[in-house]
């Protein structure tokens, strides 16, 4: 056989010759023997071209054995990482076998098939290496199942197959369609701005604007400002008219998120705007008109928000209400979600991550998530940083979740316990001083003594907080 | 007329959706061709087609390549001659004698699927390029 002089896995350049690398006539009984197996197996030899190709190969790739034999791999193969990441060329330069990872290969007909591919060194009896091998798994019917299992269980861009979110679903272009005020309550990370995207979209309105207000991460004047708008000379730094979120969602919807942390002084103004459409900018005179559609969301009980005095305003918005259960309620969807967020980042990266391992499935399925999805967002995303290719394990999980690790525990507690830890924790930090803690977490004093308040967080004896 | 190709090494690329680079001639076969490499990089398919295009490639001579991205190619104006592989050299001589399309450079499991004449001297006879005839090729390989 003629050498082209090139190292292993680069393309070469002698001239191609059909007849180099025939197959060895001695060879019928290894290729029963690879006929019987289930998954494509190719063998190459150390100038990359196939001397064996058995029949679950010639059907996967749709090329008969006569035509692979003796061709260089990568010109039967096709795969999506002959270029630039070949595993074989792995394999055969470290030693080391890749094992499932996932590619997808280019059929004659242009159709791409998703696979899982494996690697081994081939040696002759002195242990010599003479080649490698390459087993690969069709993963067409799994990915296209995946997809169906799916498109049955979403909405939009949320998945679920829990009753009560199927309901929901059911639900929302009903609610879409109505124009009612609506709203959504559930635990931080529950998806509530994603059901107030779905809404919008599958509105009459879905072509207009969807302005998004979070009023809980604003102090009471720049909300109202932020709200309503305000004219030039309003306040001192206040040089030109600035128009405010309900006249920018005109046409469209208003999303109001954390609206159980707007404070009693704005509350008749936002009923008002609820009520007939009107309001003033800060500083105006006239009064202007919005028509946009109000979707509103907290992650607080609506009964503790009536008894602190906001009684007008939340039986204004609950006209239509969506209560999302928390992740550790519903966790058969944690499996649906994990293949979600896999394929969202897949897309989002580059990347071609084919999934976890069961060991990490059963480790996510274990957790309680007091962040609820956006937690099992971060820690997948966590992942695709720390994985390059092939299986999310276990080490590629944040910290908390690493089987063995102390933080890796379920946590029995709910979302509230754990922010009055975080809370406490910043308190004490900060010597129980108030503007101290909310400069140090970055939120208004306000906001601050809000969540002290419904959360029931009480100083230590010790500890004397500013008044 | 404008050639792209993508390449690997002095070969043509094994898979066009993932080349990272692609050659440029102008007056392909001609001695005074003109050559300029572009990075592709590890764009995806859209904006992989669309930067083939907007770069005026007229023919692409490429191995394999998924349905999706020679659509793509194709509503933007581009033909396509798929299935390629081989020296850079020998195909760019293979195409310029109208020779390209047999099964010397024909990737296995393709060589039913060209309609053949592949090249500049043959191009105004020729089917096209992806799925532009039906059929083995004849002609034996070059000598």
């Amino acid at each position: 056989m003629e050498d082209d002089g090139r190292t292993p896995g680069t393309p070469g350049s002698g001239r191609d010759d059909p007849k180099r690398g025939a197959p060895d006539p001695n060879d019928h009984q290894g290729d029963a023997i690879l006929d019987s197996i289930a998954d494509g197996v190719f063998t190459v030899d150390s100038e990359w071209r196939i001397r064996s190709f058995n029949r679950a190969a010639e059907r996967i790739t749709g090329i008969p054995r006569e035509e692979a034999i003796g061709s260089h791999c990568w010109e039967v193969f096709r795969a999506s990482i002959c270029e630039s990441a070949c595993a074989l060329r792995e394999t055969m330069a470290g030693g080391v076998p890749v094992v499932d990872r996932q590619v997808y290969i280019i059929r004659a007909d242009g159709r791409r098939i998703p696979i899982t591919i494996s690697t081994a060194l081939l040696k002759d009896a002195n242990g010599r290496t003479i080649g490698g091998a390459e087993t690969f798994r069709d993963l067409s019917v799994e990915v296209e199942l995946r997809r169906e299992l799916r498109q049955r269980y979403s909405f939009a861009d949320m998945v679920s197959k829990n009753h009560e979110l199927r309901r929901i679903f059911e639900l929302l272009p009903d609610i879409a369609e109505s124009m009612s005020t609506v709203l959504i309550q559930g635990e931080s990370g529950t998806g509530k701005e994603l059901i107030a995207r779905a809404i919008h979209a599958h509105s009459p309105r879905g072509e207009g604007p969807l302005v998004v207000v979070n009023s809980g991460a604003l102090p009471d004047t720049l909300l109202e400002s932020e709200l309503f708008g305000h004219k030039a000379g309003a306040f001192t730094d206040a040089k030109r008219d600035k128009p405010g979120r309900f006249a920018l969602a005109r046409g469209g919807s208003i999303f109001l998120d954390e609206i159980g942390d707007v404070s009693l002084a704005i509350q008749p103004r936002l009923l008002r705007v609820l009520q007939d459409g009107t309001f003033e900018p800060l500083g105006g005179t006239a009064t202007e008109r919005t028509d946009a559609r109000v979707i509103a969301a907290t992650n607080r009980n609506l009964a503790d928000m009536v008894e602190e005095g906001g009684r007008d305003l939340f039986y204004r918005i609950n006209v239509v209400t969506i209560d999302l259960p928390p992740l550790r309620e519903r966790r058969e969807d944690i499996p649906l979600l994990v293949d979600h967020f896999v394929e969202h980042f897949n897309r989002l990266r580059g990347k071609e991550i084919s999934g976890v391992s069961p060991q990490v499935l059963e480790t996510l399925m274990r957790h309680d998530y007091p962040g609820n999805i956006r937690e099992l967002e971060n820690a997948i995303e966590h992942a695709f940083v720390m994985c390059r290719s092939g299986v999310i394990r276990a080490r590629h999980l944040p910290d908390h979740l690493r089987p063995g690790s102390e933080r890796g525990e379920p946590v029995a507690r709910s979302f509230d316990e754990a922010e009055t830890a975080f809370l406490t924790a910043a308190l004490d930090r900060n010597g129980w001083n108030r503007a101290a803690t909310a400069r140090d977490l970055g939120i208004h004093k306000t906001t601050l003594w809000r969540k002290i308040k419904r959360l029931g967080i009480e100083p230590p004896h010790e500890a004397r907080p500013e008044e | 007329m404008r050639i792209g190709i993508p390449i690997w090494g002095e070969r043509v690329s094994p898979v066009m959706d993932t080349a990272e680079r692609l050659l440029l001639l102008d007056a392909a076969g001609e001695p005074d061709a003109s050559r300029r490499e572009i990075v592709l990089g590890q764009a995806p398919a859209a904006p992989r087609a669309q930067a083939i295009a907007d770069l005026g490639v007229e023919v692409l001579i490429c191995g394999a390549i998924s349905r999706s991205l020679a659509e793509m190619l194709a509503l933007s104006g581009v033909r396509v001659v798929p299935w390629i592989s081989g020296e850079l050299d020998e195909v760019l001589e293979a195409f310029g004698c109208g020779d390209l399309v047999c099964p010397r450079f024909l990737m296995p499991g393709c060589r039913g699927r060209h309609g053949g004449g592949e090249g500049r001297r043959r191009r105004s006879g020729a089917g096209g390029g992806r799925g532009g005839g039906q059929g083995r090729q004849r002609r034996g390989p070059r000598r």
